[in-house]
């Protein structure tokens, strides 16, 4: 494709998006002002459900069933990507006769030192924001995110054996399918209580509490551990893939 | 008054990260700008007043996904130092 033509495609794509951009958002009410119906109908609810932060009771209450399915979704790309690696690997240790993996350069001392007390305030802080979810802003997904970026932490700054010893097989993959049943067997218990599936049945608690919501706060710690058990082995896999393919010095 | 002012300065640094995110033709340091973009919408959630969605970008955006891209780069120059050893069948 010569260069002439590209920039004519990419002209005409410009064009077609612009156009169809302004006639998306002509038109909407203007930025800042608050005509919306479903942000009251959102405070509202998380009002009458004892939850300060709305997105929670929207999450894991009006919307549990369209979690379910994101934590589903997730689930299977991460098993997926997990297999692939996996089936790859074992493909390429045949080819070569020998097992993997090689000793990263050392860093220096200064970095581990970082490394290994930044760890434990990744994981307090991943945590934090995860049991606070249904009082303050965060919850489930971004504790358990943050909490799986320290795996990231003790592969940079740790040697390489603690982090091999990591058993993504015997740890991190049982909490993660562990976590998605029990979202499932939740609304299931709902359902034989009160004929609902994911129906919000337990007792609200006290506002502000950190276990308020009826089933909203067991709902985001049960998430919280899958998805960050989902991030890790996710974070564990592509960086296991570095180890394998760095040519050998 | 200072908080859209605030709010307007984000949104324009937005607009300009992302161009320079685009413009940026080599691979390792766009994914290094792209990370630092990520911190700016960080910024620009968080003076809208959308804290969880801070949160998510702050883990997803500005820590899992350039690393994501980090290691299909290594992995990509791997192959291009050593196309022997990497060759796929």
């Amino acid at each position: 494709m010569s260069e002439r033509l590209r920039h004519g495609v990419f002209g005409l794509g410009v064009l077609l998006f612009g156009a169809l951009f302004g006639f998306a958002t002509y038109g909407l009410p203007e930025f800042g002002v608050h005509p919306a119906a479903y942000a009251d109908l959102v405070n509202e609810l998380a009002q009458a459900r004892h939850v300060a932060n709305a997105s929670a009771a929207v999450l894991f209450d009006f919307r549990g069933f369209d979690t379910l399915g994101e934590e589903l979704i997730l689930l299977v790309c991460v098993l997926g990507v997990a297999r692939l690696f996996e089936a790859e690997r074992e493909d390429e240790d045949r080819k070569m006769g020998t097992t993997s993996g090689h000793q990263p350069e050392r860093h220096s001392l200064a970095v581990y030192a970082f490394g290994e007390s930044l760890l434990g305030l990744v994981l307090l802080f991943g945590g934090y924001v995860m049991v606070h979810g249904v009082r303050s802003a965060g919850g489930g997904f971004q504790g358990g995110v943050i909490m799986a970026t320290a795996i990231i932490t003790l592969y940079i700054t740790t040697t390489y054996g603690l982090f091999k010893k990591i058993d993504r097989e015997e740890v991190l993959e049982p909490v993660e399918g562990v976590a998605a049943g029990l979202y499932i067997l939740i609304g299931l218990a709902a359902w034989t209580m009160s004929g609902v599936f994911l129906l919000n049945v337990l007792p609200l608690g006290t506002p502000g509490s950190l276990f308020g919501g009826g089933t909203i706060w067991l709902l985001n710690l049960v998430v919280g551990l899958k998805v960050g058990a989902a991030v890790c082995v996710l974070a564990y896999e592509l960086l296991k893939e570095t180890q394998h393919t760095e040519p050998k010095r | 008054v200072s908080d859209g002012l605030l709010i307007g300065f984000l949104f324009a640094l937005a607009a300009v990260g992302a161009t320079a995110v685009a413009l940026c033709r080599d691979p390792r340091p766009q994914v290094y700008l792209f990370s630092l973009y990520g911190l700016v919408l960080v910024t620009l959630f968080f003076a809208l007043r959308a804290a969880d969605v801070a949160y998510a970008q702050l883990a997803v955006g500005v820590g899992i996904q350039p690393l994501m891209i980090l290691v299909a780069l290594s992995r990509v120059e791997s192959q291009e130092e050593h196309p022997e050893e990497e060759a796929e069948p």
